[in-house]
């Protein structure tokens, strides 16, 4: 468990803390998602998470260890994989192959090891064939899962990321957050920074963040529910749940708890089947 | 320049020759010691050098085409070079030049002519290297020649860690300037002729961008590295060397001809 207990930070150029009295817990293999607006301390929270930053005031404890003590920073660093939003600027390798080994190489892992966890982790994103590619040659999306795969490498038992389907197109998104859920399936804990509400219908809890300190949190459907909190603090509901609430408004008779696309299908087709629904044909409206 | 010239890193070449499987240590010493003979060698050992470089240009399957066309650059400085001796060096002048004006002596043609060899000699070699060992295994190897060197502070993995990330950086740097250029092209910019002053100006800001984004990326990146657990320690690599009989015949070879060179320093004195 990853437990930061009030966590208090500021940079040293700025007036108000970036993050205030912050308390929170990270369960082993949960999918927790933290989302809030531009520069409410998300990334400088994920930068707590493996002793990058050690808060000023609090403490962050990661199992058995804390933050605090600098001897601890390597195993922190094998638990905790961060991986932040620009993938440029965190492969360090002259090949994917390369840039796979980098990590388990710092945690001095063999030779024979090396090579079993790029192939494992290789595997696993569906890149084998990129091996011995330069990394300046790959996809926004490619690089990404490089990015992604070289936190893997280290065997962690989280994973956290910072916005890691930013500037990618639908179809490497989908990628990037099937992989996400893969990782979790598998008893990894990932932590899913993000600002886009349609991404995190399927975490298990909703951190919400407001200037250095957690507005609300929750199940996805109960984050959703306090809908006008949310617009405060600059954020949209899902575009799912805007549907059914304007549905709603129109006096269409459905529950308002629904974020999912499956589950908006489920309650709606009874409603369209009752009545006759218009039949288009080709070229007409 | 289009990006795809940047896909192969550095200069090297892949293939298949022997001199491709030597060793990336044996390489790099070789060529280290080899250099250090070449500016201490008499005349006679720096032909049998020379001699010793056609070989292995020979076995390392490169025509001498494609060594000129690397060296390129080098060629300018060779002749500032012999130039400089030229104006530098003392002695009986060449005619039609008199003693009252010296441009050209015997001295400063046999001086320049020295000097350039063995720059040349030594440009040779390196470039060799390059063509024929990848960048991985070139740093692989440098690394682990700097090892012994730890116990006196030489930090052979931050050395390793910084030639990698400078050579992967170089064509990201490309892709940026182009990407720079094109927007400033868009906002109605002409980076192409003019005059000298309006070119600097142009070039100044394009570079005025790109020097931010490194400075801010390099924050980034030392923030990365050290998320991934690199730090002071002991670390490993993927690939560990293992010397074969190649290259203790290589060594073999090198060793002979410190061996000469050696005997006529001592035959010397």
């Amino acid at each position: 468990m990853i437990s930061l207990r009030s966590v208090r930070f500021s940079y040293d150029s700025a007036e108000e803390p970036t993050l205030k009295n912050l308390n929170l817990e990270i369960h082993e293999g949960e999918y927790l998602a933290i989302v809030g607006p531009n520069a409410c301390g998300k990334t400088t929270l994920l930068k707590h998470l493996n002793g990058l930053l050690v808060p000023g005031e609090g403490e962050v404890w990661v199992d058995d260890l804390t933050t605090k003590d600098p001897r601890s920073a390597g195993r922190i660093r094998q638990r905790v994989g961060l991986v932040f939003q620009n993938p440029d600027s965190q492969i360090v390798g002259m090949t994917v192959e390369e840039d796979l080994a980098f990590g388990p190489g710092n945690l001095g892992f063999s030779p024979e090891k090396i090579r079993k966890k790029i192939d494992e982790v290789l595997h696993l994103l569906g890149i084998e064939k990129l091996a011995p590619r330069a990394p300046h040659t790959l996809s926004g999306g490619e690089k990404r899962l490089l990015a992604i795969g070289g936190v893997l490498a280290m065997e962690p038992a989280y994973i956290a990321l910072d916005e890691p389907t930013s500037s990618l197109d639908p179809r490497e998104r989908k990628r990037v957050l099937a992989i996400l859920k893969a990782l979790h399936g598998m008893g990894m804990a990932v932590v899913h920074i993000t600002h886009d509400m349609d991404e995190i219908v399927d975490a298990e809890r909703v951190v919400v963040m407001l200037r250095g300190s957690i507005l609300c949190q929750g199940s996805p459907a109960q984050v959703f529910s306090t809908g006008e909190e949310l617009a405060r603090s600059g954020l949209e509901i899902p575009k799912v749940m805007e549907l059914i609430r304007r549905l709603r408004e129109c006096g269409v008779a459905i529950r308002p708890d629904i974020f999912r696309a499956e589950d908006a299908c489920r309650e709606l087709l009874p409603l369209l089947n009752g009545r006759e629904p218009r039949r288009f044909r080709q070229g007409e409206g | 320049m289009g990006l795809d010239d940047m896909v192969t890193l550095g200069h090297y070449l892949a293939g298949d020759s022997c001199l491709h499987k030597l060793d990336p240590r044996v390489k790099v010493g070789s060529v280290f010691v080899l250099s250090i003979l070449v500016l201490f060698a008499d005349g006679f050992t720096r032909v049998l050098l020379s001699g010793l470089f056609a070989v292995v240009l020979l076995l390392s399957g490169l025509s001498v085409g494609r060594l000129v066309e690397t060296m390129r650059p080098l060629f300018y400085l060779l002749l500032l070079l012999f130039v400089l001796h030229q104006i530098a060096a003392e002695g009986e002048p060449l005619p039609p030049f008199t003693r009252d004006l010296p441009l050209i002596t015997y001295e400063g043609l046999a001086t320049g002519t020295r000097v350039v060899w063995q720059f040349l000699l030594i440009g040779c070699m390196g470039t060799l290297l390059l063509l024929t060992t990848s960048p991985t295994e070139l740093i692989c190897g440098i690394e682990r020649l700097l090892r012994p060197l730890g116990s006196l502070g030489v930090p052979s993995h931050d050395v390793a860690l910084m030639i990698s990330i400078a050579l992967r950086f170089v064509p990201l740097l490309v892709q940026e300037s182009g990407r720079v250029k094109e927007a400033q092209l868009a906002r109605g910019s002409d980076l192409r002729g003019g005059a000298f002053l309006r070119k600097t100006r142009a070039t100044y800001w394009l570079m005025l961008p790109l020097v931010v984004n490194l400075l801010r990326r390099s924050e980034e990146l030392a923030l990365a590295i050290e998320a991934r657990g690199y730090s002071r320690g002991p670390r490993t690599y993927l690939k560990e060397l293992k010397l074969f009989p190649r290259d203790f015949k290589a060594l073999g070879v090198l060793g002979l001809f410190v061996a000469v060179w050696a005997a006529r320093m001592f035959l010397q004195d």
